[in-house]
């Protein structure tokens, strides 16, 4: 089974998945006569077909070589790589509510950049305290653009009373 | 006609026109040299900042970018023998092969010299050929804007790559993605679970972050680090007027070649520049130095990027088509002020137009100076470990994807469009047709179905208005020679295959 075929399958799938929410969609006495519905399903039943087609042209043609193609271990390997990045960014999202942003962001530079090869050092904590003051300042300082507090302004203020 | 006086009144009332250029084409140099970081990358990096600029400044500070980092791949090119984006690969091979001559800082002048040639000349087709593509603009109806969106849509078919099937469901996936939120007709919700931040849709803005700069720093987990460059023999050095003389021929082609380029969808700055390569390798008087340190062999590409850079806003800026990422990604700076590039840019923002183009005349200038000035610590940059340089890149779009509505919500549908577009590139399946239809596919419905309401649900009211029709025939027309282009590759490729 090659990838194109995979390929398909998921297109396949995620037309099924849309089309059976656009038939869901509720019609309203404004409606026009295409509807809210209309074009989505369109939409859902073009991208079943060439899904299928694609299914079909992996099934009968064989994969057109591509030089840059990697192995399957590389492959494998590559995308544990990515899910460590989109995993350091998710945890950013559940503890920077809480964390606020300062050190949240201090923490993902460091985690980030140990992950990508970096060691654990003090230069590496000074360059991410640094790294998230820059970004504090020009976002929070200079743009005033609001970043997550965290429970740190409640915090203070309970211990303050 | 050039309206200058537009063109100084927008610099008077806006400006930031001149900090953004030189900013924009700082930051792009920065962007452009580090390997990995394209221009799109390097402009997407950049949206969320603009989104509280002035408009004008805004789209100046990315077109700026654009330029900036065309200019900036081929620095670490010609040092590291690395392109810093993908359209410096071919001023790899004679750079490189200058430097190691001991002539790096005569490459780099070459570089410079051309690219900003190159710009010159695209940018002057660019303030002259825009304004009349989108003349047409005062008698566009809904059924019009249908026949451009079809027209936007039909590009999809070039910007396949290997596989049409694979360009349709990318582009399909995108107009898919446009009809999350409320419907524009009835105000109905439509794909959006019930939860409220879904309502307003997922901005284009998100969709870029994701796919071009989130999927690129998943990718970037697994590549090694790139090499390391010395300062000492890394001094632009302009070329004398023998050497100008000598490059004038590889220059002209590659500006050309730059022009068509940028004016076909899909083309860019990597087609242009390789295309251009081998123009000027046949026609120098010296062919046999290509690949051996020959200036021409720097000259040409270099033009051709220079070129690109601005001939790419033709399209999109006069029929709101962006025919490559970067252009697309400066569509989106357009869309998150409020402006939706096309014909009726040039009615309701005709003094942001102006701006750009007058940002566009100043980001010449910009790159002439700052090239200089960044020249050192852009090789300090490259010379960073890698490690703590895409820690701080990952921060940043932490950080800005956040400020644009301050919604840790968008963080999360920015990493799930990196994990999209990674898939979509594991797959082989070519992003830009699904940013196309990200971008083009509310105004393809709302006006599909609002032309309907106004002709009472008869379809040949899209015949009828000759706009519409004209562009409907060109959008089948262009679908039709792609279709015939992909099914001669595709039969060549199979050929191939049962060869190999």
């Amino acid at each position: 089974m090659n990838r194109d075929f995979i390929a398909g399958f998921l297109g396949l799938l995620l037309a099924m998945g849309y089309y059976a929410m656009a038939m869901n969609i509720q019609n309203s006495q404004l409606a026009d006569d295409v509807g809210p519905g209309g074009l989505p399903k369109i939409y859902g039943l073009l991208l079943a077909g060439f899904s299928l087609l694609l299914m079909l042209r992996a099934r009968f043609r064989p994969e057109p070589v591509d030089s840059k193609q990697r192995a399957v271990a590389e492959e494998i390997f590559a995308a544990k790589r990515g899910l460590g990045i989109l995993l350091i960014g998710v945890s950013y999202i559940l503890a920077v509510p809480y964390l606020g942003y300062p050190l949240a962001i201090a923490v993902v530079i460091a985690v980030a950049a140990l992950y990508n090869g970096g060691t654990l050092s003090l230069r590496m904590a000074g360059i991410a305290v640094l790294g998230a003051f820059g970004l504090w300042f020009v976002f929070v300082f200079l743009l005033h653009i609001g970043q997550p507090a965290g429970i740190w302004p409640d915090l203070i203020e309970g211990l303050r009373r | 006609m050039i309206d200058l006086s537009g063109m100084f009144n927008a610099l008077v009332a806006s400006p930031m026109i001149i900090p953004a250029a030189f900013a924009g084409i700082a930051w792009g140099i920065l962007g452009g040299a580090l390997p990995g970081i394209s221009p799109s990358i390097t402009m997407a990096l950049l949206l969320p900042f603009t989104y509280g600029a002035d408009p004008t400044a805004a789209v100046v500070l990315l077109a700026s970018t654009y330029l900036g980092a065309e200019y900036g791949g081929s620095i670490p090119a010609i040092l590291i023998r690395t392109p810093g984006t993908n359209s410096a690969a071919a001023t790899v091979i004679d750079g490189y092969a200058m430097k190691e001559q001991g002539k790096a800082g005569e490459a780099l002048g070459i570089s410079l010299y051309s690219t900003l040639l190159g710009s010159v000349f695209g940018v002057a087709l660019l303030i002259t050929l825009t304004q009349p593509l989108a003349a047409v603009a005062l008698a566009f109806q809904p059924t019009s804007y249908v026949g451009l969106g079809v027209l936007g849509l039909s590009v999809i078919a070039s910007l396949s790559g290997e596989s049409l099937i694979k360009g349709m469901m990318a582009g399909l996936i995108g107009l898919m993605i446009a009809t999350i939120g409320t419907d524009p007709v009835t105000g109905n919700n439509r794909f959006t679970f019930d939860d409220p931040e879904l309502l307003s849709g997922i901005p284009p803005i998100l969709v870029m972050v994701g796919i071009y700069a989130v999927a690129e720093l998943f990718e970037q987990a697994s590549q090694p680090g790139w090499r390391q460059t010395n300062t000492a023999d890394a001094a632009i050095k302009m070329p004398d007027a023998l050497m100008r003389a000598r490059l004038r021929v590889s220059q002209i082609i590659g500006a050309l070649i730059g022009f068509i380029e940028g004016l076909t969808p899909g083309g860019g700055g990597t087609i242009a520049a390789f295309l251009s390569y081998n123009e000027a390798k046949r026609w120098s008087k010296k062919p046999e130095e290509f690949g051996h340190g020959s200036p021409e062999g720097i000259a040409a590409p270099e033009s051709a990027n220079g070129s690109v850079s601005a001939t790419a806003l033709i399209p999109m800026m006069g029929l709101g088509i962006p025919g490559s990422n970067s252009a697309a990604v400066l569509l989106g700076g357009f869309l998150i002020h409020g402006m939706t590039p096309g014909p009726m840019l040039f009615t309701k923002h005709y003094d942001v137009v102006m701006g750009l183009y007058a940002g566009k005349v100043i980001s010449l200038f910009a790159l002439l100076v700052v090239a200089y000035l960044i020249l050192r610590p852009c090789i300090w940059l490259v010379n960073r470990p890698k490690h703590y340089l895409m820690a701080f890149i990952f921060a940043l779009v932490l950080s800005g994807v956040y400020a644009i509505h301050n919604s840790l919500f968008h963080v999360g549908i920015a990493l799930a469009f990196g994990v999209i577009g990674y898939a979509m590139k594991y797959y082989r399946i070519p992003t830009l047709p699904m940013v196309l239809g990200v971008v083009l596919g509310f105004m393809v419905e709302s006006n599909y179905r609002r032309a309907l309401v106004l002709s009472d649900g008869d379809h040949m009211t899209f015949v009828e208005d000759p706009i519409a029709a004209c562009l409907l025939i060109v959008a089948f027309g262009f679908i039709l020679v792609s279709l015939v282009r992909h099914f001669r590759d595709s039969m060549k490729s199979d050929q191939k295959v049962k060869s190999a």
